[in-house]
Order: structure tokens, then sequence, then C-alpha cells
């Protein structure tokens, strides 16, 4: 039997009716209407899914919606301001990151959670941090380059960035 | 893929709801090897204990007879944290090979416990290092050593209304280095082929072997000591050439099944270039 | 020639920034009102009969709207070459994941539970799975029993045997004397080489969306490539006339090849029968059985070289299986001949290859369409060949490699051929004459190889331009955009002929009735084919514009030229037009511009021919050659050099660097040249070293991302060790003189590596994946010999 929940979302708080069984991805998309995070594998390998829930990487395709209440969900929708790129999106975009863009939101998050914990990351420390998200078009390399030249954006800028 | 979906607040609730529902109940924690199962329907559960809410079961505390990890401490906090790096490297080691940064984030101790999969990535270690696991049921509590708390390939020892707590983990002996090695194809993301665990104890000041304690994972129907190995360097001077021969055993006494991921052969195999290099290792440090 | 502005240039592309902000939408994304689910019931068993289907249970669930089965579809079948594919199998089963039943209900949680209340009782057949078993005249079972009355389909090529049942297809090519070749050789060589099957792997889960329109028509969204020939497909299987069909074309996620097999035709059917938009969204395991995945090829090759290296004689024998629908196969097994055939002078040449039906996971197109396959085995064989006659790698490409002019075993004459460039680059970036060494375990090796990859004909691409009334242009075109970059060719093209900025090219939606034609994403002919469309329209309505502006300012029309947004007189700078001044029409009233005199529009198809080739020689008309008439369009060429490390004690191989040099022509967008380059490599270490769908008696056993191992970014060599390198010959036809290269930038890494794997440890690997366990094998075997 559906219950109603509330979900946190990108600093908004939405309520939604959900099966107990219905993934916060699956919820995301289909009763939210915020496509960027998507299902791919459904097993928890490619990341595609992945957003940040109280600040940590998650695969939201095996996150129960109901078990993401009372939490702050972070969507790719949720990143940049007013009509402006994030660093890490205009990073992706200048440095060629992008190709189907297909695992992009789950590997901009993914970046996000890693540059937010660590500002400055080793290229070894990017591999690590995006292990779990799998990328068939670009071969990972400007991908890699992309969340790189953020590390020193933030120095540029003087940290904290959305 | 319909259940029905419980959330209790106290350990208590949870036996009461676990008894009444026995058999036809799991328990979930972070959900990243259940909700897996559910959809292969290699398992179909009328009733999800979700026992996420329940509070004070996600903790690292240093007492005064060693460790306890609370069941639902994340693979991540375990990885991360300074305490173990300190203290026990090797479980923190262990659980930095599990997965990627985001299933470390969901999954618990409890549900790679509880989950008993041959190859579940904290048990080596765990088991190497005599740990305990505190169950409570609706009768009172028991401490089980790890070492007999899996059955079988996917079956735990827990019984009806039963919910494993806390982990308790004894001081390391002095002079005792422990290492925990995974091998799969690519790396932490694959389910481990093999995994070893060495702790190893030498006696002050030499390369004499007072104890040492082997523990093979994926290689068995459930996490395996390997006793006859750990025999062949127990009270002994360890050289390369006894670590070889310990190394062989182990892959003699070692169980391993062929499946999609690799054949037995090449597990045996695993076991012995592994538990060389893990027991190397432990005396390195 | 002229110096280009925008063409050659890095500029961003165009669908970045909605695929940042997880704002673009790909089908699966699609949520149309009224929608139903679809689910599809597949068979369990690799070959079987169906007995009985009981649907009675799933039709009274409550929210199924509609459940079929084989019988209530209809009897024309969908394929390719052959027409062997039912909409839903009607008494047999001929592959484990073979649709059996389909449900359309109002949510997808109840379209599954029908599945499960859908009953079937099958009677198992004996099967047959080992492609060689298959090709004989005396096969274990037989796929198709009525093989040879079935329809032709619309594209691809079949060839039948009467003496084996099974075989679908065969192409030779017959070129001088083998045998006596061979004679006069001072190194004879045979070997035999497989192939693992390999899945795309897209990330977008394939999805259809039917959605019938009110006039009776039906509008269908997949999450594929080739638009125009599933629309040909689909609507064969309907009966529907060619108006009563559109295929609307869409971002997809990941193409490569995927979606030989044609399953739209389930979601058509529901949304026809129940009058309501239908999705039908594949779960991953769908995926792995019916995305038509890489064929596991089997290749003999028989070599015969001069002491020198100079190659002789060369004969070559590949067997590909496909699962019950050719979906391609057949294309392919006249096209890995290709891979033989670009590369290399060979005085006497003679290949056969079999396309076979096996009760099998579905194969069919996939990066590189079997010339990967063939070329891992030549590329192995060289280094063998080279070995044994004491002579480096290097040398012996160089020695054989084709020049300019220079007629191909096919008779057709080489025509833009990088590829000694390619092989320079990547020796000095190598050093195979410098063997390295190792440290610990690990011993460290180099591999180098030469590719090379046509792009098909005949082939067409056509392009609409409209010029609007600020000096932007409305760009349609019917190229696919599945991540490659297709859209921001196409607008750099466009703009470079307008002489204007990217950003003020519109590319309009896209379908298969609005848009011009175009084959689709498919044997990398998007850049040559629909790029010389775009520009040929360009051109044409560059005619118009200025035959409409040439009055106004009292000169003929060619003396005019226009960059941004304003028409010139050619060398009077001063004499101008802006665009806009054309548009000075105005409406009763006051409302909007026009022009008079029309829309300002160019129109344009450029047609690719090509002159045939002898399906049982593979000849072409040496008359036509000489006439600069080609086979193919066009051939990219590459080198690739890697160096491994591998561990002694594990046989796990590791890529320590890994540099490409790629022969693309012109490159348009040299940044998306790079992220072919690179994806190119991901890709091949993923099907070299930890990728295959195992399979079983029919049976696949890892038919999900948990078993099967694509690369991650741990695959990979760091930053610093990966090189890029370009050697464009330009290419007479192609814009610019571009050519397509994409499925190329794969091939060739595969045999580099196990080249590399023998030059650190002595072990020849000749079955892919080179995986750690047949390293380990051999390096044992090696030990006790």
């Amino acid at each position: 039997m559906k219950r109603q929940i509330t979900l946190k979302v990108n600093g908004v708080e939405r309520e939604v009716y959900v099966e107990p069984w219905w993934s916060l991805a699956q919820v995301l998309r289909e009763e939210l209407g915020l496509t960027g995070t998507k299902i791919s594998c459904e097993t928890g390998n490619c990341g595609a899914c992945t957003v940040l829930v109280n600040g940590k990487a998650v695969k939201s395709c095996l996150l129960l919606a109901v078990k993401a209440r009372e939490k702050e969900i972070l969507t790719i929708e949720g990143l940049g301001e007013n009509g402006k790129l994030s660093p890490l999106q205009e990073a992706f975009v200048e440095h060629f990151a992008v190709q189907c863009g297909y695992c992009t939101p789950g590997m901009i998050m993914a970046a996000k959670a890693l540059l937010d914990e660590t500002p400055n990351p080793s290229e070894e420390e990017v591999r690590e941090a995006i292990r779990g998200n799998l990328c068939r078009c670009t071969g990972y390399v400007k991908i890699v380059e992309a969340i790189l030249s953020c590390s020193e954006k933030v120095k540029k800028e003087g940290g904290g960035q959305k | 893929m319909r259940f029905q979906y419980l959330e209790p607040t106290s350990i208590e609730e949870a036996m009461s709801i676990l008894s009444e529902y026995d058999g036809k109940a799991k328990v979930i924690a972070g959900g990243t090897d259940l909700l897996v199962q559910i959809r292969n329907k290699t398992i179909r559960p009328e009733y999800l204990v979700d026992i996420g809410r329940i509070p004070k079961l996600d903790y690292i505390k240093e007492e005064n007879d060693g460790l306890r990890i609370g069941t639902l401490t994340t693979i991540r906090a375990l990885e991360k944290s300074a305490e173990l790096h300190q203290r026990y490297p090797v479980i923190s080691q262990a659980a930095g090979q599990l997965g990627s940064v985001a299933i470390r984030n969901m999954g618990t101790l409890g549900g790679n416990l509880c989950n008993a999969a041959p190859s579940a990535e904290t048990a080596p270690a765990l088991i190497g290092l005599s740990a305990r696991a505190k169950i409570v049921s609706p009768d009172g509590e028991r401490v089980v050593p790890l070492e007999n708390f899996f059955v079988g390939p996917g079956e735990a020892v827990l019984k009806k209304g039963e919910l494993l707590v806390e982990i308790q983990i004894s001081p390391m002996p002095p002079d005792t280095k422990a290492v925990y090695l995974k091998h799969a194809i690519r790396g932490s993301i694959d389910l481990a082929i093999v995994g070893v665990a060495a702790i190893v104890t030498l006696e002050p000041g030499s390369n004499v072997c007072k104890d040492i304690k082997l523990v093979l994972g994926a290689v068995a129907p459930t996490p395996m000591r390997a006793r006859q190995a750990e025999e062949i360097i127990r009270g002994k001077k360890i050289d390369d050439a006894l670590i070889d021969k310990c190394a062989q055993v182990a892959a003699d006494e070692s169980r391993p099944i062929t499946d999609v991921r690799a054949s037995q052969w090449y597990r045996k195999e695993m076991v012995k270039v592994l538990t060389r290099q893990a027991i190397k290792e432990a005396i390195a440090k | 020639m002229t110096e280009l502005s925008v063409v050659g240039k890095s500029v961003p592309r165009v669908d970045a920034l909605v695929k940042v902000t997880g704002s673009a939408k790909f089908v699966s994304d699609m949520k149309v009102p009224g929608m139903l689910y679809a689910k599809v019931l597949r068979s369990p068993y690799p070959h079987a009969k169906i007995i009985s289907i009981d649907t009675s249970k799933a039709e009274q669930l409550a929210g199924v709207i509609c459940v079929v089965t084989g019988k209530d579809a209809p009897e024309r079948r969908s394929g390719s070459a052959i027409l062997d594919q039912p909409v839903l199998a009607r008494d047999v089963v001929c592959a484990v994941g073979d649709p059996v039943a389909a449900v359309a209900a109002t949510t997808s949680d109840i379209a599954e539970e029908a599945l499960d209340l859908i009953t079937v009782k099958y009677e198992e057949l004996p099967g047959v799975f080992d492609p060689e078993d298959a090709a004989s005249d005396h096969p274990t079972a037989v796929v198709h029993p009525d093989l040879f009355n079935y329809e032709k389909g619309p594209f691809g090529h079949r060839r039948f045997d009467l003496d084996r049942p099974n075989v679908m297809m065969h192409y030779s090519i017959r070129r001088g004397d083998v045998d006596q070749g061979f004679k006069e050789a001072d190194l004879v060589m045979e070997d035999r080489f497989t192939t693992a099957m390999v899945q795309h792997c897209p990330l977008e889960l394939s999805t259809t969306v039917a959605i019938p329109e009110e006039d009776g028509s039906l509008t269908i969204s997949a999450s594929r490539s080739l638009h125009q020939p599933a629309r040909t497909v689909i609507r064969n299987v309907f009966g529907l006339e060619p108006s009563k069909l559109k295929l609307a074309m869409n971002y997809l996620g990941g193409g490569f090849g995927r979606g030989a097999v044609f399953e739209e035709p389930i979601a058509a059917l529901l949304a026809m029968k129940t009058r309501k938009p239908v999705k039908h969204v594949f779960t991953r395991e769908e995926v792995f059985l019916r995305g038509g995945n890489r064929i596991p090829m089997i290749i003999y090759i028989k070599d015969g070289v001069k002491k020198d290296g100079t190659l002789v004689a060369r004969e070559m024998t590949a067997i590909l299986p496909s699962g019950p629908s050719e979906a391609f196969t057949g294309l392919v097994t006249r096209n890995c001949a290709f891979g033989a055939v670009g590369t290399y002078r060979v005085p006497n040449f003679k290949l056969d290859s079999y396309g076979v039906y096996i009760n099998g996971p579905t194969t069919g197109g996939f990066r590189g369409l079997g010339s990967t396959q063939v070329e891992w085995a030549i590329e192995q064989h060289m280094d063998m060949l080279a070995e044994k006659l004491g002579i480096g790698p290097v040398e012996i490409r160089r020695k054989n490699l084709l020049k300019e002019g220079e007629p191909m075993v096919n008779g057709e004459i080489t025509h833009s051929i990088g590829v000694e460039e390619c092989l320079n680059k990547m020796a000095e970036f190598i050093k195979p004459e410098e063997k390295p060494d190792g440290e610990g375990v690990w011993r460290w090796g180099k591999g180098i190889t030469v590719a090379n990859k046509y792009t098909l004909a005949p082939t067409a691409g056509g392009c609409r331009v409209k010029v609007c009334a600020d000096g932007n242009i409305a760009l349609y075109h019917g190229a696919e955009e599945v991540g490659q970059g297709a859209d921001t060719v196409m607008a750099q093209i466009a703009a470079e002929e307008f002489g204007i900025s990217v950003d003020r090219i519109k590319t309009q939606p896209k379908d298969t009735l609005n848009s011009p034609y175009a084959m689709g994403a498919c044997s990398s002919q998007q850049t040559f084919i629909v790029g010389n469309g775009v520009k040929l329209a360009c051109q044409d309505a560059k005619r118009n514009l200025f035959q409409r502006a040439a009055p106004r300012l009292g000169v003929s029309p060619d003396e005019l030229e226009t960059k941004d947004g304003v028409i010139y007189v050619k060398g009077m700078p001063d004499k101008r037009l802006g665009i806009p001044e054309l548009f000075t029409g105005y409406a009763p009233g006051g409302y909007g511009t026009y022009t008079p005199g029309g829309e300002i529009i160019g129109n344009a198809t450029y047609v690719q021919v090509n002159t045939p080739d002898n399906m049982e020689t593979g000849q072409i008309d040496p008359e036509a050659a000489a006439r600069g008439l080609r086979l193919n369009t066009s051939y990219a060429h590459s080198a690739k050099a890697v160096e491994v490390a591998v561990n002694t004690e594990t046989g796990q191989v590791k890529v320590l660097r890994i540099g490409v040099a790629n022969d693309m022509g012109q490159p348009i967008n040299p940044k998306m040249c790079e992220q072919q380059a690179e994806g190119g490599i991901g890709m091949a270490l993923g099907a070299t070293l930890t990728e295959e769908l195992v399979v079983k008696e029919g049976i696949p056993l890892n038919p999900n991302f948990t078993d099967y191992r694509m690369a991650s970014v741990n695959e990979m060599p760091t930053l610093d060790n990966i090189k890029l390198e370009i050697a464009p010959a330009s290419h007479k036809d192609g814009p610019y003189g571009a050519k397509g290269f994409s499925e190329g930038a794969m091939i060739g890494i595969d045999a580099a590596v196990a080249n590399a794997v023998y030059n650190a440890v002595g072990v020849r690997i000749k079955d892919l994946p080179l995986n750690a366990e047949k390293v380990l094998k051999a390096l044992k075997a090696k030990k006790l010999s």
C-alpha cells in the first residue's frame, strides 16, 4: 500500500505517494519529474543513479525512497544557481568530458562528493571516487581531467562551491 | 518485488516483528545486497524490517576489553575511522576494498556479515582478530565467535527473532600485524575471487611465529580458517620456504568452486599467491 | 585551400550544456499522458517447442489492459537481410530471451506482476551451440528448418548453402593463387583465433515509446540508431504505408551499433491494440539478451611470407555465429572481410566467411562490424611471422602496407591511407626495439599494431537548410547524435559554409518523416556522408541567397559571398547587404516579416555510389576501379601501441602505457576526435581484458553488470600514460577531406595487448578475453615444457 512521505530534494520539500519497494531513483524520475538521475544497471554497479544524501554519494537505485525521508537529497538538477553552471558542470563542458551524456549526472555528483570532502584530490583520489561510475563513451580520460581542473578552481576561488 | 515495509524504532520492536514473521521477513540496513537479491528474485520476502531507525547501533568505540562496533556502522565509516587506522588498521583496509565509495556509504558491517556471502570482505580480517558477534533475541543475548557465525552461503547463524547488534574485538596482542588482501578482476568494485587475511604474532625481537591466524574468503561455503596452513607456521621460525609451504597447504585446504568469475584451479592458485603475500606483508610491517 | 575558421577547431559541443544539467531528454526519460507500461515474458530455454500459453490470469489482473502472444502479432517477421524474427514467438523459441508474451498495464509494477501470472508450457529441443557444429552439413540442430523459404529482408546480405541448413551467408574473396603462393613462401604459418561475445553496454537501457496518433498513424521513439532502416523493417511487419509510421530521433545514451534486433514491434503492437501510448523499457538483462551483441568469431589464418617479410599468400576462414535473428550478421559476414583488405598488400589472397545460426543470444551490429575480430587475428599473426623471421614488428608491417593508388585484394584502388605515418608515430612512442624489463613478479612488454576500418557504400545523407530572418541558419538533417558529436560536426560544417559561429546554427528536431534521409550512425559514416550533405545543402542555400541579394547589389550572384550574416560583393567589403534586409515583406497590419520570393532554403542529398563486388570472388570491376569508383566510401587507418605489465604469479595484465595514432582525413573538431580515440581505448581494453558474456549451452550466465565486467576507470592507464596522435590523410571526397574513424579507434588494441603480453612473458593468447586465468595457465604450461 502506498504511503505519503516527504522528501527534501534540492532544498525543496516534496510530498509523494510511494510504494515501499520503489527506489529513490524511481521516485525522483517518475514522481518528481527529475529525470537527470538515471537508472541503468539496477544492481548498483554503474553509478548512473548517483545522488548525494546528506552530502554523501549514494546509489539511489539501491536506496528505498522511504529510507530517504528527513535527509538532504541533492540531484544534478540542484547544481548551479540561477541558470549559471556549477564549476564542475562548467569543467565537464570545457574539458569535453561529455559524449552521450547518460553517465554524466552520476559522474558529476560523485565528483562533487569527492571535492566537497577532498578539495584538492590527486589523480588517484579522483579515480577512486569514480570507480563505481561506469562510462562507455569516454574512456574516462577527460572526465578525470575535468574533475582535477576543479580542484585548482577551488584553490583560486578560495573554497566552497555548489 | 512487493513487500510490506516496517520500521521498528527499538531493538525489542525489531525482534518482536522478526519473531512474528519468521521465515517471511528480511532485515534491511543499507540494502545494497538485499535489494539486488529481491530484484533478481533470489529471495521474495513478504516483509522488510528496516533497522536503520533504531538508535545507538552505529558506533566504533574502544572499551577496556577491546573494540566494539555497532551493526549499523557503515563500511565507509570503518574505512575512514581514525581510531581503526591507529589500532586495527586491517579492518579499515578490508572495508576500503569493498565496492565503491557510494556502496560503502550505504552498506553496513552488520549487513555485510548477515548477508553471509563466502566472499564477504569484512569477514576474514575480523575472524582472524577473533571477533565475536553479539546477538540479541527475545530470550536474552548471546555472543558467538564470528568464526561460527556463518552456516553456509548466504546463511548466518541467526535464529528466529534474533538480531546481530554488535561486533566485539579483543585488543590485538603485542607484536601482531594483520593484512587483508582481496583478489578481484577489476579490484574493489568486483566480488572477491579470493580473500585472505593473515594475522601474525611474532615472538618479540625475532622471526619466530608465536601465533598466526589465516582466514580465507570466497573459497568455501563460508569464510574459513586455514588451520592446517596455520600449523605449518605456528611456533616456527618464518622463512620464505616455510611461507611457501604454508601457502600450498592453505591452497590444498581450500574448497573453492568453479563459477562464472573464476575456476576452482585459479582460486586455489590465488589462495597460494595471496597467502604468501599476506604473510610477507604482515611480517614486513 | 582557404583557411578554415570553424572546421578544424575544437568548438564546444552543442549538446554539452543540456547533458551536464541533466535536462537532455532521452527516450528512457519520456512520459506521455495516458501512457501504459509494457513488460515482456521471455523464453528461459535456448530451443524449445511452445506447447501452450495461458494468459487468462494475467488478463484478469486489475490494471492490465492488454496481453499479447504470437497469435496476436502479424505473421510477417522482422529482420535485416532475412525476415527471421517473429514479433512474438509462435510455435518455437530459438534462444534464451526470445519474446513469448507481452503485457501493457497502467503501471510497470502491474505489468511485472502480470508476467508472473502467464503460464507457458515448453518442450525442450536439442540445441546447436558450437558455431563449427552449426556450420556443418549435419548439425546437432537446425535453428530455422524453413530457412530457404524465408522472405528476403530490406538490407544486408544473405547466401544460403543447401547442404548446410544453418548457414545464412557466405562471402568469398579470391585473388591470385594461394596454393602457388604458399609454395613460393619461405615460411608458412597457420593458426586459429577466437573472440568472445561482447555487449555494447550502452548506459541508456533500450526503450521504446509507441504512440498511436489520431489519424491512425504511429509515432515511435526508440533508443536505437539506424532509425531509417528500423522504419522500413517495422513498417514492413505491420504493412503500414510510409506515411503511417514515423520514428522520432532523440539523444541516445550510447549507440555502438545496438538495436540490430528489432523489438520495437512489440510496443507498437500493444499501442495499436490499446490505442494508447506504450512504453517498453528493457531491463539490463534484456539488453544483454536482445542487444545484438558482438559476434564471437572463429578465425583461421594461414600466411606465407618471404624471408624478408613480404607477404606472398594469405588464406582466411571466418565463422560468425548469430542468434536466431540474423540481425546484420549477414552484413558483418561480408564486411568483416574488409578488415583483411584495407591495410596490406597480399598478391595471393583467399577468404571465406560464413554467417551461421546457433541457439544463442542475439548478435548483430557492434562497433567495428567484424573488422575488429579479423584484425585481432591478422595483427597477432604479423608479429608471429616477424618473430620467426627474426625481423621487427614495425619492419614487417612497413614492408607490406598498401600505398596510395595501389589495388587492394578486391581490386579497389587505395586512396587516403595514413597508416604508415600512424605506424611511424607509434614506433617512436613505444620504441619496440627497446625491450623493457620488469620488477618483482611483474614483467613488462611492448606491442604495436596497425588497423583499418572502412565506411560502407552505397549510402546517402541529405540535408535541408533555411536562412532565417536574423541570419541564423535552421539546419535539418537526419544524422543521429549517439554521443559521438554528430550534431556538433554538422553545425560546424554549416557554420563554416556560412561564415558564422556555431551557436548561430539551429539544429531542428529530427524524425524520419520531417528530416532528410540518413542511414544512421552506422559504419562511421555520418561525418563523411551527412557532412557532405550539409555542405552541399548550404552551398545550395547560398546560391538561392545570392540570387535573392544580387539584384539589390547590382551584381551577378556569383560575385557574392557571405560572412557573419552579411552578404558582400567579393573584394568590395563596403558593398554589402545584411541578411535581415532581405526579409522586407510586411504582412498587412505590420505583423512579422517574410522574404518576397519565398523562403531561402537549400536542399541536397549526398549520394555515395559504389561499384559492387562479386559475392563469390569479392572483386570489383577493374574498369570501374580505374575510373575512380570504389567499393566502400573510405577507410580510416590507425596504429596502436601498448606497454603492459604481466604479473607472473596471478596472470593479471595491466596496461601501463597506451598510444594511438588515428588517420581521420581531417579532424572537424580535434577535441571530439580525442574523445573518440580515448573512448575507443576504454571500450577496447574492456573487450580485451575483462569482458565476456559467458554462454553455456545457449544460456548466458552473466547478463548483468555485476559479473559482466565493463572497463572501469581502473582499467585505463593514468593521464600521463595515454598518448594521442593524429596522422590525417585527406580524402578527396570527404567534407574538407574528413573521413569517419570512430569504430577504427577501437581496432587493433586487443592484438597490441596480446603482442605486448607475448613480448613480456612469451605466451600468446589467441582467444579473447585475454584474462588472468588464461595467462597464468599458459605461463604454467610454458614452465613445464
